[in-house]
């Protein structure tokens, strides 16, 4: 499997088949003389406002740090979670009950809910 | 017959490419200072989008995937974000000028300044897509837009020289003003090949579940549907050159421009210009807003959909908002909606490379055409398409300076 390629970047699905973000980062385990392992794949946060160059992305994570519902953690989801890897990728999470939706929620019961007719 | 209804997608397509205010103004202005010389940006327009129209319907049709998702997946979030970025900068002027347009159409009818009619505009819009489906937008505007055939029925009425017509599909140079020459053709075509277009269509295929069994479908939804706003907008300026050129009148707001068909239709002209340019802006608003929503949602892996109920898909319904609520403060201060939308026109055009480089990757990539990849013609298209689009945005703020007003 090539990392880049196939992972980074791809939408991600839950166990109920609902959108939860994309791939916006990874972390590994590089143990000495083995193979490099993907320990966890990450949404969201800081890890994603980072790829962003120079004080672009210095700027963007300051403000999620500071104004983000998460405080720019990300999101993040052990590999052994991963179900299926294809043009999308599927995992054994609930995303609703987890903290994957935190921002999304928080924008339908602090916006959405409050707009007259919701 | 199901698929065939599928037409109406093209049609409301092509309403945001040719018939919203950008283009309105464009096409009028040519037709006033330069006469039928200037019909082939038009038709260079139509074919462009005819090909980028049909290669993201494919790719949705193939990949399941839309236009701004397939950008993320093959690009990366470093590149994503450039296109994103442009757009929503770019746009906002662009749902100014929009915004400009539908008020003051209503100013025509009510004699009650645009200024007042801007804020009740985008509330109108926003209310269309908080309570209504895709099937709103996707059905009813096309249905309404059918109004705009007037500008045909007036060109024809108005008896132009045929010939001279005939002569402007093929480019020449101008006889005067060169520097307003082209900078009308770049005007044309950055209102023409608006890159929001192609993100709102294979998004709308997406929602239509489309498979591999619409390909001929969206073959058809792409050029009958691109021809009918590319015939519309030289419609316009033919009945623009037949009023205004032998008169040497030099356009400077819509209240001219409104006058358009008076001479053929009479007072009818003036209430079904209004009504044209009333129901395009209103058109090309609802589908900037949800191209904007779609491609950030898409882009960072949201939910989305304009079918769902707003409570399940928040981040998208608040993109729209958001667009919405900021769309009419530019018009309520005041400035020249005509002067807005030569601007936002201009510099459509020097985002336009970002937006297409990708499509000569993505069409030829298996993982997301599969055995449909473009054949020579489609990567000639888009190759031509990229080195104009280049061009355009070199030319283009010089020109907006040397060329504009």
């Amino acid at each position: 499997m090539h990392i880049v390629r196939d992972l980074l970047d791809k939408q991600l699905i839950d166990v109920n088949w609902q959108h939860m973000g994309r791939i916006d980062g990874l972390t590994m385990d590089v143990p000495p003389g083995e193979q490099p392992r993907i320990t966890t794949l990450c949404v969201g946060g800081t890890v994603l406002t980072r790829r962003l160059p120079g004080f672009v992305g210095r700027w963007a994570s300051a403000l999620v740090e500071r104004y983000g519902v998460r405080r720019g953690v990300p999101f993040r989801i052990p590999w052994s979670k991963v179900m299926r890897v294809d043009r999308v990728i599927r995992v054994d999470v609930n995303s609703d009950e987890s903290g994957a939706m935190a921002s999304s929620h928080w924008v339908r019961d602090h916006i959405i809910d409050r707009i007259p007719g919701a | 017959m199901k698929k065939l209804l599928q037409l109406t997608l093209g049609i409301v397509t092509s309403i945001g490419g040719f018939l919203e205010v950008g283009s309105i103004a464009s096409s009028s202005q040519a037709g006033a200072s330069f006469a039928y010389q200037l019909i082939w940006p038009i038709v260079l327009g139509t074919i462009v989008l005819i090909f980028l129209v049909e290669m993201s319907g494919r790719l949705a049709a193939v990949s399941k995937l839309t236009v701004s998702g397939a950008m993320r997946d093959r690009f990366g979030f470093d590149y994503f974000v450039v296109p994103l970025a442009t757009l929503s900068i770019v746009i906002y002027l662009v749902l100014a000028a929009e915004v400009g347009g539908a008020a003051f159409a209503l100013q025509l009818v009510t004699g009650i300044s645009y200024r007042w009619w801007a804020v009740p505009v985008a509330l109108f819009a926003w209310f269309l897509l908080w309570k209504g489906p895709f099937a709103l937008v996707e059905r009813w505007v096309p249905l309404f837009g059918l109004v705009t055939l007037v500008f045909i029925v007036g060109a024809v009425k108005l008896g132009p020289d045929w010939s001279a017509v005939a002569h402007g599909l093929v480019p020449t140079r101008p006889s005067h003003d060169k520097a307003h020459y082209w900078f009308l053709v770049v005007n044309i075509l950055g209102a023409t090949i608006a890159p929001y277009l192609m993100y709102f269509y294979s998004s709308g295929a997406v929602e239509g579940k489309w498979d591999e069994s619409y390909l001929n479908i969206n073959r058809f939804i792409a050029v009958l549907g691109m021809s009918f706003g590319g015939l519309l907008a030289i419609a316009v300026l033919v009945s623009s050159a037949a009023v205004f050129y032998p008169a040497g009148v030099k356009l400077e707001g819509y209240d001219q421009i409104a006058l358009m068909l008076t001479g053929a239709l009479g007072s009818w002209g003036f209430y079904l210009f209004a009504a044209s340019l009333f129901i395009g802006c209103l058109g090309a608003i609802l589908e900037i807003a949800l191209a904007v929503a779609y491609m950030t949602s898409q882009g960072l892996g949201w939910r989305w959909g304009q079918d769902e109920e707003p409570r399940q898909v928040p981040r998208f319904v608040l993109v729209y908002t958001a667009l919405l609520a900021l769309a009419p403060w530019l018009i309520v201060l005041g400035i020249s909606p005509l002067a807005v939308t030569s601007l936002s026109m201009a510099l459509t055009a020097a985002t336009l490379p970002v937006a297409i480089i990708p499509f000569i990757v993505l069409m030829n990539d298996p993982v997301y055409a599969g055995k449909h990849t473009n054949g020579w013609i489609g990567n000639v298209v888009v190759v031509f398409t990229i080195v104009m689009a280049c061009i355009l945005a070199v030319v283009t703020i010089p020109l907006q300076l040397l060329g504009g007003g």
